[in-house]
């Protein structure tokens, strides 16, 4: 049973896999969160871009002390098994799950995907977004689960969004997606007490999924005012997770539970 | 009014009895379209229900929500409807009863394309199947599109994670259709436990021991599929229920 609240989750040698770690928020937690622990950790940052995976690296070892940084190609949408057996073995190149005290993974990688109900005629489109966005973070985080189960303490991040709990137009998949992973954390939290799980809503972000995806590609008018609205106070990655690092620094959130960057603290 | 009514999952249980239920109420001239994978046991359902109702045909075509064949989500409509046009129907009626437990720990899902496959039957062919009904009908001057939810969808439910979680994400879509669309009327109804194939199966093969103990214990309560069918048709038709609302068959009424 895990000796929270007050645990110190960053002052312990750990192993830390984040995903869509090229660019954005990912990247934000790579450099963060190596900065934070101890010499003897590892931060594995796993994307489909290399050569913007090699800058997250650069970023990251400029920003630790002792924290090495690896990198490898992973498409969470890829539905290739033997991909996901073999990727965390191959990340720890030789390193073994028992060198360390706490092994965490910050399920970051998502797509927005703006489509309206009506036109979601193709299955095979929906079918390969659930792939991305849902079905690829559960087969990860199994692996993460089976490799470290014998590591004393385990923490499992979902960066997750308002939209997970609030409907939004054209957003129909991806509130949807944030409503399963949410849930499904919730079930993890259930299953295993020994976990300290975590749904952060990181708030509106200045990143390219926010203008691309967002201003750019977002279909329902309405939605997209505000979208634009918000483009004028948009938080910085590093902003918001510096308040992702605060909340579980300070280790009292009920494991499963939701919390937003505007949250009372 | 003259109905086109689709039911998925309507070869047994909660699926057949809303087929047979509703045909009996819907007016003459009324068409309900029963899917699922077993075309037997839809020539039951079709008999039960031309039994329950002459006037209203009943139609069966054999379903798999969770293949990836495109031509069957583009064609399965228009085979159904048999030359008849959504512009002969007053209301339009589709019911997402088509589900699968899949029970298993968070720990051990590691099999990416079962993963997939679950979300397929699930979750992708629900969306896809909605979307060509919406598209079918979008001129049918009333709509109501019913999701068949869970409790798991609210609460967490150990070994089923898949399941809770699929439930989730179907209550917040049919959210975001009913915001995207007020001229709809949606509903998840979360029938509670009921005398079913999957309930039996859930006994079987649920790995969680203290929810395998939960449903033992339930077994002595559970309901018919006429009991929690007839709950949904009341609330349907007092059809004051906001649109997107969960309702479960426990609610006050």
């Amino acid at each position: 049973m895990a000796d929270f609240p007050g645990k110190k989750l960053f002052s312990i040698k750990t192993v830390c896999i984040v995903t869509g770690a090229s660019r954005g928020i990912g990247r934000s937690i790579v450099v963060s969160f190596a900065s934070k622990f101890p010499p003897g950790s590892l931060v594995i940052a796993l994307a489909r871009d290399l050569e913007q995976l090699a800058v997250t690296k650069t970023l990251s070892t400029k920003a630790s002390t002792g924290v090495p940084c690896v990198t490898h190609l992973f498409d969470q949408g890829l539905l290739d098994q033997h991909k996901y057996n073999a990727l965390l073995k191959d990340c720890l190149q030789g390193r073994v799950a028992s060198e360390f005290q706490q092994a965490m993974i910050v399920h970051n990688a998502g797509s927005v995907g703006s489509e309206f109900c009506l036109n979601l005629t193709n299955v095979a489109q929906v079918s390969h977004y659930l792939d991305v966005n849902v079905a690829g973070l559960v087969a990860l985080n199994a692996q993460f689960m089976q490799m470290f189960k014998d590591v004393p303490s385990k923490v499992v991040v979902n960066i997750t969004s308002l939209s997970a709990v609030q409907p939004m137009a054209s957003w129909g998949l991806y509130c949807s997606g944030k409503a399963f992973r949410d849930m499904f954390m919730r079930t993890l939290a259930l299953e295993q007490p020994d976990f300290r799980v975590l749904n952060y809503a990181p708030g509106p972000v200045d990143t390219n999924m926010f203008h691309k995806e967002g201003l750019q590609e977002t279909k329902a008018e309405d939605h997209l005012e505000a979208l634009r609205a918000m483009e004028k106070c948009l938080l910085s990655p590093e902003t918001t997770v510096n308040r992702l690092i605060a909340i579980l620094e300070k280790n009292v959130f009920e494991s499963g539970a939701h919390i937003d960057y505007f949250d009372d603290q | 009014m003259k109905t086109v009514c689709i039911v998925i999952g309507a070869s047994r249980g909660i699926g057949r009895s809303i087929v047979v239920n509703f045909a009996s109420k819907f007016q003459s001239g009324s068409l309900v379209v029963a899917l699922a994978r077993d075309s037997e046991q839809l020539a039951v359902t079709k008999t039960l229900s031309t039994q329950a109702n002459p006037g209203v045909a009943c139609l069966t075509r054999v379903f798999d929500q969770g293949s990836l064949d495109q031509h069957q989500y583009d064609t399965w409509l228009k085979d159904c409807l048999q030359g008849r046009t959504a512009s002969e129907f007053q209301q339009a009626v589709i019911i997402h009863n088509a589900a699968s437990i899949g029970s298993e720990f968070c720990e051990n899902l590691t099999e990416v394309n079962q993963v997939s496959q679950y979300l397929n039957i699930n979750v992708a062919g629900l969306v896809a199947v909605n979307a060509r009904f919406m598209q079918e009908f979008k001129d049918v001057p009333s709509k109501v599109v019913v999701n068949i939810t869970s409790a798991s969808a609210l609460q967490p439910t150990a070994s089923w994670g898949l399941y809770g979680s699929g439930k989730a994400f179907r209550d917040m879509f049919m959210r975001t259709l009913a915001l995207e669309h007020p001229d709809f009327r949606v509903l998840n109804y979360a029938p509670g436990p009921v005398d079913t194939d999957m309930f039996h199966s859930s006994l079987q093969k649920t790995k969680d021991e203290n929810l395998l103990e939960a449903i033992k214990d339930m077994k002595k309560r559970f309901l018919t599929p006429d009991t929690t069918v007839n709950r949904l048709i009341a609330i349907l038709e007092k059809n004051v229920f906001e649109s997107g609302a969960h309702v479960d068959y426990f609610d006050d009424q």
